[in-house]
């Protein structure tokens, strides 16, 4: 869980800091143990040897293994050492390969039909995460204007960042987020593009780890500016996305990002 | 950059994975076994126990998954939890068999490898988990020994920012790291 003060430990941390600083006379035990936490981190990552060697994979046979224990699970009955569950028909298939599930229970509709089809769908993130490995993000931080004019009538800018085409690495635009006098958050796109006959242009907010997203709506050339739901916060979900989403009536993330920023907040 | 370019699971996995749904055991073993089987290789240097502890987390993993609350903890944090256990498993019961060798023949003990090397391979995984700009900033700083006024320079990214991702990436690891940690 992170805290306000951990920004503060964590540059206590970096400059070699020890448990003694006179910063830190003050600390309560429980932010000395996150300062000790994070001091060990960063010690790790001092003496990290070399850049990462790509992972290996382990060899087929260890997933047979693996499916050969959980099935034996299952016809023995074997009850004990671990906090045991039936594996019953929920043992997993073959990679690659279906598996019909005789003893499975049948699938509801709805959410858990709208789960099926989209575990069909390729996982968005392997698609987004190998592009954003090539983007470097020129993302402006104007914290500053936020704090100088709380008075200002007018549309504030609270951030900005410079858009970049996820295929030419080439800048595309910018992505500006307004703070409306009533406190209200606008997204603003400001971007060219063709709008496309078979698919339609999507506008996300995705967090830092890529794990977590929310749709803003579709960019057309009459809508650009996209209102940011009441109490969402956007300094949790700072990358903005455009994506390409063909016309499947699937609602999660196609895969298909083309350009991306992030907002410095 | 040579890191390898996994992403972490999407958080419904872990949901689908507790309630048992068919396939969420393999799509984790797609995620994560790369991660827990270089660990143990780099750990216990030798392949053939790798499989064995890969195949023994996996295993229990699926077997224990009641005990997992997906809103409470990290699926990812939580397996590598139980691969970290079994490695250790493995190194201990390696080193009673080499004092019961030991105590026949004079065998000087091989020092090769051990818990440290899993953790480096851990390091590197959370380290490209943290999604750019953050990953490349800290393996610049760190696995390449980049200043932070360099990593500016080839970033073209303000020096104030460049140290504020490297502060929010330290917070990000540390975090990660306890989640399997306190499952250890």
């Amino acid at each position: 869980m992170s805290h306000p003060d951990d920004e503060f430990l964590a540059e206590l941390a970096l400059n070699g800091a020890d448990p003694s600083d006179p910063a830190l006379a003050e600390a309560t035990p429980e932010q000395r143990a996150r300062f000790d936490a994070l001091r060990a981190m960063a010690a790790r990552l001092e003496n990290a040897d070399s850049p990462a060697e790509p992972l290996l994979t382990p060899p087929a046979r260890v997933w047979d293994a693996i499916v050969a224990e959980l099935e034996a699970d299952d016809s023995t009955d074997t009850s004990g050492d671990e906090a045991r569950a039936s594996v019953g028909a929920a043992a997993p298939a073959e990679p690659g390969t279906a598996q019909p599930s005789t003893a499975q229970p049948p699938r509801a509709t709805g959410a858990d039909e709208l789960a099926a089809r989209r575990s069909r769908r390729q996982p968005w993130w392997t698609v987004g995460a190998a592009a954003a490995a090539g983007v470097v993000i020129g993302g402006v931080g104007v914290g500053a204007v936020l704090m100088s004019s709380e008075d200002d009538a007018d549309l504030r800018v609270v951030a900005q960042t410079t858009l970049t085409d996820l295929a030419s690495e080439a800048g595309a635009g910018e992505a500006i987020l307004e703070a409306r006098p009533d406190g209200t958050q606008v997204l603003v796109i400001d971007t060219e593009f063709e709008e496309l006959d078979d698919a339609y242009l999507e506008v996300w907010l995705i967090d830092e780890s890529i794990e977590g997203m929310v749709s803003l709506g579709h960019l057309t050339s009459t809508t650009n500016e996209f209102v940011i739901p009441a109490g969402f916060d956007v300094a949790a979900f700072p990358i903005v996305d455009i994506s390409v989403e063909p016309l499947d009536g699937v609602p999660t993330h196609s895969g298909a990002s083309v350009t991306r920023g992030v907002l410095e907040l | 950059m040579a890191l390898p370019s996994d992403a972490p699971p999407e958080p419904t996995l872990a949901h689908d994975f507790v309630a048992g749904v068919d396939g969420a055991l393999e799509e984790l073993y797609r995620d994560l076994s790369p991660l827990v089987y270089s660990m143990a290789v780099r750990a216990l240097g030798s392949t053939a126990d790798a499989e064995d502890v890969t195949q023994q987390t996996f295993v229990s993993a699926w077997r224990s998954r009641e005990g997992f609350d997906p809103d409470k903890g990290e699926l990812r944090g939580w397996v590598v939890g139980i691969a970290r256990r079994r490695i250790a498993d493995a190194l201990e019961s390696r080193t009673r068999e080499r004092r019961r060798l030991q105590a026949v023949a004079d065998v000087a003990p091989a020092e090769e490898s051990g818990p440290d090397d899993a953790e480096s391979v851990l390091l590197a995984y959370e380290v490209n988990a943290l999604g750019d700009p953050r990953r490349t900033i800290v393996a610049l700083a760190y696995f390449e020994g980049a200043t932070h006024e360099q990593i500016s320079e080839r970033l073209n990214m303000p020096l104030g920012t460049v140290k504020s991702h490297i502060r929010r990436a330290l917070i990000t690891l540390r975090d990660r790291w306890e989640v399997s940690d306190v499952a250890s």
